[in-house]
């Protein structure tokens, strides 16, 4: 495994429990989306799983390394992008690679053409020798995930590498790490609380919801977890007529909702109606998104909240 | 302890640059490390023998209990000679060391709380160094540029009041033991100390204008043996330099190993 957890808790000193009993396992080559809302606890995730901040409970280890005693190997495979960790404002982009290069071991000739390589594919050739603190808030982000990809690690933690970028530029970051997972096998943890966008980018899902990790799974493991079926829409003038014999809902004067086991049950239930004369004039089988199930865990986790 | 070896890798080395670029780079850190080692060792001497050259009485009224015991030590100098050697040799070389605690406390408070200021020190946690390896890299790289700095300032400073003995006495009086025990012997330790305060300093401030106030628990004491040595009442002799050095040695020993291995990472997130 790249990244096994058990039992991890995080309490800090004035008692804010920020991760509690924490069971995950990442496999190699894995884009897993860590989800949560603000104060969820992923960024503290991210330093307990790099040793930066020392875990009150449980274990976790990196490809076989332990957080707790051999931090030292993990930065050697882990490279690391969370918005507190910020660049040097008054180093050039070139510079704080330069930095990093050297902190990581590197040869200089090395550092320098991976550093080029980074920044072109990251689109901040241009802006190289220029200070970072005349960088927008965009340039810095991408400046910080060619800081974290430097080394080529087997393993890149993300916390929020798209907030602030444009769509193109968060396009270009989301294709350079489809990229990297897929063809180079890295594993990427992606912090996040854009549930489209992780949905967009990975491949597994985990639901952190203060402290506590919800679920976890592959969206089709998770929706098959939660037995939530998809929903069969279906219009026509006079569908309301079977909405109680087939177990549905009616609503907006046209629309008839029916919940179907898969969507192979589909046919069968379109000849049952066609043949007792049910005028469909459309027909769509919808999925459940991702944030729909995070809205239902979280939802079944704090009844009191989720007000509607 | 940590051999030579892991005080100067490549990693270090990487650090040092960075944290002098940085001092480069930011003009609070710049500045008052230039200015305040132009204004000791160039502006004051060349006032000083312009003064004397016009004849002004007036720094020889403020200082003449010392200005007699100097006179009596060195029967053959004129008045003028009498002030110079009161002045570099007694009245200066505390004033010297304003220069690499200046230098030390800046540097070093850019180093250790400017990391905590600006959000970057937990970047470094995420480098296969040690916390370890993080502090001593940071502080050999303030040691060498503020150092440095010292050095550039002696040089300067023997320069200029040779140049300005030369053209009133036609003698050259730098360097001498007293400054070289000063510059090779004092001002290493000091700085160190200087280095060992700001890092103790740096789990406590959370911001740069914060830990410079510290230094002046450094300064002080530096004005009092100003103080101290214009009243006459101490005279400074190559004996004192020596047990002031030695002293300051073992206290940067106990300090600087205390602090470094109680360092916690987490007050500097
Ligand atoms: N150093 C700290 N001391 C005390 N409590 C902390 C500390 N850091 C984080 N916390 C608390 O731990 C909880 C989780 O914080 P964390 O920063 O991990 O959340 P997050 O999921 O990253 O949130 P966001 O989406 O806003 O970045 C929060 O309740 C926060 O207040
Ligand atoms: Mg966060």
């Amino acid at each position: 495994m790249a990244i096994q957890v058990r039992g991890l808790g995080k309490t800090f000193a004035n008692g804010a429990a920020a991760l509690q009993d924490i069971d995950l396992e990442v496999a190699p080559g894995t884009l897993f989306g860590l989800l949560g809302p603000n104060g969820a606890g992923k960024t503290t995730m991210v330093r307990v799983l790099n040793g930066v901040l020392t875990a009150s409970a449980g274990s976790a280890r990196i490809f076989g390394h332990d957080v707790a005693t051999d931090s030292i190997a993990i930065h050697r495979i882990c490279g690391v992008m969370t918005e507190t960790a910020a660049p040097y404002e008054n180093l050039t982009g070139a510079e704080n690679l330069e930095l990093f290069g050297g902190l990581h071991g590197l040869a200089r000739a090395e550092v320098v053409a991976r550093s080029d390589e980074l920044l072109r594919a990251l689109d901040l050739a241009e802006h190289r020798a220029k200070q970072v603190k005349h960088y927008s808030t965009g340039m810095k982000r991408r400046l910080l995930i060619a800081r974290a990809l430097l080394h080529r690690p087997q393993v890149l933690y993300l916390d929020e590498p798209t907030s602030g970028l444009d769509p193109e530029a968060a396009l270009q970051v989301n294709q350079l790490l489809g990229q990297l997972a897929r063809r180079d096998g890295v594993t990427v943890l992606l912090c996040t609380h854009q549930l489209k966008y992780a949905e967009s980018l990975c491949t597994h899902f985990g639901f952190l919801d203060r402290g506590r990790l919800l679920a976890t799974g592959t969206l089709a493991e998770l929706l098959l977890q939660h037995q939530e079926a998809p929903v069969l829409d279906l219009r026509g003038p006079n569908l309301h007529t079977y909405a109680e014999a087939l177990g549905g809902t009616w609503q907006d004067h046209d629309r008839l909702s029916l919940p179907v086991q898969s969507e192979t049950e589909v046919p069968a239930v379109l000849r049952r109606l066609l043949g007792d004369g049910a005028e469909v004039y459309e027909a769509r089988l919808r999925q459940w998104s991702l944030e729909d199930l995070y809205f239902a865990v979280v939802a079944k986790q704090h009844p009191a909240a989720s007000g509607e | 302890m940590a051999g030579p070896r892991d005080w100067l890798g490549p990693a270090e080395r990487a650090m040092l640059i960075k944290d002098a670029r940085q001092a480069v780079g930011d003009k609070r850190i710049l500045v008052p490390m230039l200015v305040v080692p132009a204004l000791l060792v160039v502006l004051v001497p060349v006032l000083m023998f312009v003064g004397l050259h016009l004849g002004s009485e007036q720094m020889q009224h403020s200082a003449s209990g010392l200005l007699k015991k100097i006179a009596e030590l060195h029967p053959g100098f004129g008045r003028s000679q009498v002030v110079v050697e009161m002045v570099v040799n007694y009245l200066y070389p505390a004033q010297f060391l304003l220069v690499p605690v200046m230098a030390a406390s800046v540097m070093a408070a850019s180093s250790f709380v400017g990391e905590k200021e600006h959000k970057t020190f937990e970047s470094l946690l995420y480098t296969p160094m040690t916390v370890g390896q993080l502090y001593r890299a940071k502080v050999l790289g303030t040691f060498v540029v503020a150092y440095a700095i010292a050095l550039v300032s002696f040089v300067v400073f023997g320069v200029v009041i040779d140049l300005g003995s030369y053209l009133e006495f036609g003698t050259l009086i730098f360097p001498n033991p007293r400054w070289l025990l000063l510059i090779f012997w004092v001002t290493p330790a000091i700085t160190v100390l200087c280095i060992a305060l700001m890092v103790w300093v740096s789990a406590r401030a959370q911001s740069f204008q914060e830990a410079q106030q510290w230094s002046l628990f450094l300064v002080l004491p530096i004005v009092l043996s100003m103080i101290a040595q214009t009243s006459g009442a101490v005279m400074l002799n190559e004996w004192l330099l020596l047990a002031f050095g030695a002293a300051l040695y073992v206290v940067d020993f106990l300090v600087l190993g205390r602090v470094l291995r109680r360092v916690q990472p987490e007050k500097l997130l």
